[in-house]
């Protein structure tokens, strides 16, 4: 106790250095949280995506002629019902497409409504699974028999029909197909990509005629695969399985060949996946960030350490006239580590609320737009924010940072000659 | 006059000795300034090519222009006409009818229609053309001729759009300016013949007589304009089948109907007056929001720049304020002597100024050197081809040398306050 009393003595004692350290490190925090959480919102189970972490993703595809040229693009339906829907070892395997980014729905005697469509099979509701408020996900059986119903979200039922429950078997038209409505669903977060929708209608899975939906995305050239698998030690047996299969699948189309480029992939390839010909590097993709961590802890680590060499050398007298009444080397230190800890603690708490108020009030200008898709306003999860993981990670990474640029003036100031410092 | 040289000089001299003298406790500082200066550079590096691209000249004009959506009716759709059944020449010509309808509106100025050549679309077409024996890839626009007029495409010899327009004709091709590369002066080519291949599958390679060239054309406003090489072929009805499917129509406003458009245009889709046959329009684009998406990604980009950027510079404005405040309290004594001996507070300013921005320049050299070999190992972005050009590697460094001074000169100004209420008697008192 006596130790933090001191310690809050000595701080109050030089405010402006101690505000400044404070301050340095505190911006670091926000900002080494904020990086973190752009990069984890991608990548962590959350929301309707509790299982990112045993899904395996596949979304591009590269087809190889005969005759030299290649075609490449998003993955398409012949591929999945030939490969991937025969697999054996994943739990569940869901099909959704890209983002249909504008669909015209409307109601009879209501204005035309704008919104975002998803093609979906029914295992897509387990592998991403949503709170319902009205009705279910549709079964594999309305999929395959083409039923024209459609799934909704709260706010684009209000949009459409101008409230938001009791809405079970009511129709209305998308494109001026007429589709009823089998089910209502909590609003998704924009943040998850693979789920994210405002509507999603099924989309069959024989052999046949994906259900028409505008003019804009056709599903049968258009379409991603999530496998599920029962849990990530079993990633390595799904990626044998889809290797079996692919090469089956490439005597099926000789002489073409297909090229999945080392798909299925796990959460982190699959959203880094910006290009159809090419592979994501993550060691290239990993090593960016640790450059951009690297910066935001060397440039405020500097700072500190001066500003502590400075503090220090400014309390010599009083470190020698305490050294001179017998106080040991130990003592001083810890003192020192003591003042890292407090001041590492301080900073904690304001970086964890500048991190809170930059993300209320610039949220949509800080989360990246995911590559090619038209998703044009990301609104922050209160989820992400609470989670403690990456707090966690945040104060590591600041007592770290205390503690590094502390140490060697500290020590130095420790071993100090007494009658130098009392002179 | 030699005397004031004379002074100034040993004014710089004396502040470089007190630099070094306190080198153990500046090297701090100095490693901050050196680490800060190189990624400063970076980052404005990497803005000034988004900048310089997004600056250069688009070649279109898309004001007041909007792209249509057009829907088809199909069999299972609710209110499709069965008189109309799905056929290419039905197709063709009802198409055909409703840009026709278009075109009469008293809002709209011209109607153009293209294989998805219209600005900010995610497709292209590339072929490879040749002048004799010379090739070069470049991109198909294959449109009617008042798609030249919509979006305002100039010819390189001061040619108008509508003047383009009309010379978009049968057998004729409009080749962009240089696109064979800078040595082959396409101006000469005018009038000659080049070969097409055609690529919708086969290998026929038609020629055509170039009737004009014309300024080159970004598809996107953050590509690099020298780098597009198109060319234009009218939209024949042969043309017209193959790109019924995958057809885009887009409309200028005219400029004194640009007011309310919007609303009225609205109307007009509800109303369903804009349907001919089972075609019909049923949603509108301006360019300014399909620009602004196709830009997000890079905007967010330079905003994650400027984050960076104003991090780094508060973290040296904290380092400066905490270095040079208690600084300046060691330097009391001397700051009272030197007012005593007759400077003013303006000298004491200046002189502290003159400490920082050295130390700040000292740093900034061998950063320079840094920089410069970053770019030399090809780390940074290409622009024309270069990710080291003179130009460029000056205004960045200039521009990254004015952002340092601005915060070493705010990261100075609360100490230089303090320094100035040294009050001279209160040091001679302890003396």
């Amino acid at each position: 106790m006596n130790i933090i009393k001191q310690t809050l003595t000595n701080m109050r004692q030089q405010p402006l250095l101690t505000g400044l350290t404070i301050a340095g490190t505190a911006l670091s925090i926000c900002l080494i949280m904020i990086v973190m959480m752009t990069r984890e919102a991608q990548i962590i189970d959350y929301g309707c995506e509790p299982y990112r972490s045993r899904t395996l993703y596949a979304t591009k595809m590269i087809l190889k002629m005969k005759n030299g040229g290649y075609s490449s693009g998003s993955m398409q339906m012949k591929p999945i019902r030939e490969l991937f829907a025969k697999l054996k070892s994943p739990e569940r395997i869901a099909l959704f497409s890209p983002m249909i980014s504008s669909v015209n729905v409307n109601m009879q005697g209501r204005d035309n409504v704008q919104a975002k469509a998803k093609a979906v099979n029914a295992a897509f509701f387990n592998v991403f699974p949503m709170k319902f408020i009205e009705g279910r996900a549709f079964t594999q059986e309305e999929c395959n028999s083409n039923m024209p119903i459609a799934i909704i979200s709260q706010k684009t039922c209000r949009d459409i029909f101008g409230q938001d429950k009791d809405l079970k078997g009511r129709t209305f038209l998308i494109e001026n197909h007429e589709y009823r409505v089998a089910g209502i669903v909590e609003d998704v977060s924009p943040l998850l990509t693979s789920a994210y929708s405002e509507i999603w209608v099924p989309v069959s899975t024989v052999p046949g005629v994906a259900h028409p939906l505008g003019n804009t995305v056709n599903p049968e050239y258009s379409m991603r695969v999530a496998l599920l698998a029962k849990s990530s030690a079993d990633f390595s047996k799904i990626k044998n399985e889809t290797e079996r299969a692919l090469a089956a699948y490439n005597k099926s189309i000789s002489p073409d060949t297909l090229d999945l480029m080392e798909q299925p992939d796990i959460q982190e390839m699959y959203v880094n996946r910006e290009w159809s010909n090419k592979a994501p590097d993550l060691t290239e993709i990993h090593l960016h960030y640790a450059l951009i961590f690297a910066i935001l802890l060397i440039v405020p680590a500097i700072n500190i350490a001066s500003m502590t060499q400075s503090r220090l050398r400014q309390r010599k007298e009083e470190i020698g006239i305490r050294r001179a009444f017998g106080a040991r080397r130990s003592t001083i230190l810890m003192q020192t580590v003591t003042e890292s800890l407090l001041h590492t603690l301080a900073s904690g708490l304001a970086g964890l609320l500048l991190c809170f108020a930059v993300c209320f009030m610039l949220g949509n200008y800080i989360f990246p737009y995911s590559t090619f898709e038209e998703i044009t306003d990301k609104q922050l999860d209160a989820d992400i924010l609470f989670s403690p993981e990456i707090y966690g990670w945040a104060l590591l990474f600041c007592l770290l940072l205390n503690l590094l640029s502390n140490i060697v003036p500290a020590w130095r100031a420790s071993r100090s000659n007494i009658v130098e410092a009392l002179k | 006059m030699n005397n004031k040289r004379k002074n100034i000089g040993r004014r710089y001299s004396y502040i470089l000795h007190q630099i070094w003298n306190e080198r153990r406790s500046n090297w701090a500082m100095m490693a901050e300034l050196l680490i800060v200066s190189c990624v400063v550079w970076y980052l404005v590096d990497c803005a000034y090519v988004i900048v310089t691209r997004a600056m250069e000249p688009l070649g279109f004009d898309a004001t007041n222009c909007y792209r249509l959506d057009v829907s088809k009716f199909d069999e299972s759709s609710v209110g499709y006409d069965t008189a109309h059944p799905d056929s290419m020449e039905i197709n063709i010509a009802d198409f055909l009818a409703l840009a026709d309808r278009l075109r009469h509106d008293a809002d709209i100025e011209a109607v153009g229609y293209s294989l998805r050549n219209d600005p900010y679309q995610g497709m292209s077409y590339s072929t490879e053309i040749h002048y004799d024996t010379l090739p070069t890839s470049a991109r198909m626009i294959l449109c009617n001729p008042d798609f030249l007029k919509v979006f305002r495409y100039r010819g390189a010899n001061g040619e108008t759009p509508g003047q383009l327009a009309a010379m978009l004709k049968n057998g004729n091709v409009l080749l962009s300016h240089q696109a064979f590369g800078k040595e082959y002066d396409t101006n000469k080519l005018i009038g000659k013949e080049m070969k097409v291949g055609i690529s919708f599958g086969s290998n026929d390679t038609l020629p055509r007589r170039i009737a004009a060239t014309f300024m080159p054309v970004k598809r996107f406003s953050r590509e690099e304009i020298t780098k597009q090489k198109s060319f234009i072929l009218p939209a024949t009805n042969e043309a017209m089948h193959q790109m019924i499917y995958s057809i885009s129509l887009a409309i200028r406003v005219k400029e004194n109907c640009a007011q309310g458009f919007s609303d009225r245009f609205r109307q007009k889709i509800s109303g369903k007056q804009l349907r001919v046959g089972n075609y019909y329009v049923n949603g509108f684009h301006s360019y300014g929001e399909l620009k602004r998406n196709s830009e997000a990604k890079q905007d967010t980009n330079m905003r994650y720049y400027t984050v960076a950027i104003v991090f780094l510079l508060v973290n040296v404005f904290l380092g400066l304020l905490g270095t040079f405040w208690l600084r300046t309290q060691h330097r009391f004594p001397e700051i009272g002597l030197q007012k005593a001996i007759g400077a003013t507070n303006t000298d004491i300013t200046l002189r502290l100024l003159t400490e920082a921005i050295l130390m700040m320049t000292i740093a900034f050299l061998p950063s320079l050197i840094i920089d410069f070999n970053i770019a030399h190992a090809n780390l940074t972005e290409y622009y024309q081809g270069e990710t080291l050009a003179t130009g460029r590697f000056i205004i960045c460094a200039a521009i990254s040398y004015v952002l340092m001074m601005l915060i070493i000169a705010l990261g100075i100004w609360f100490p230089a306050l303090r320094a100035t209420k040294a009050n001279p008697a209160d040091v001679l008192r302890g003396e």
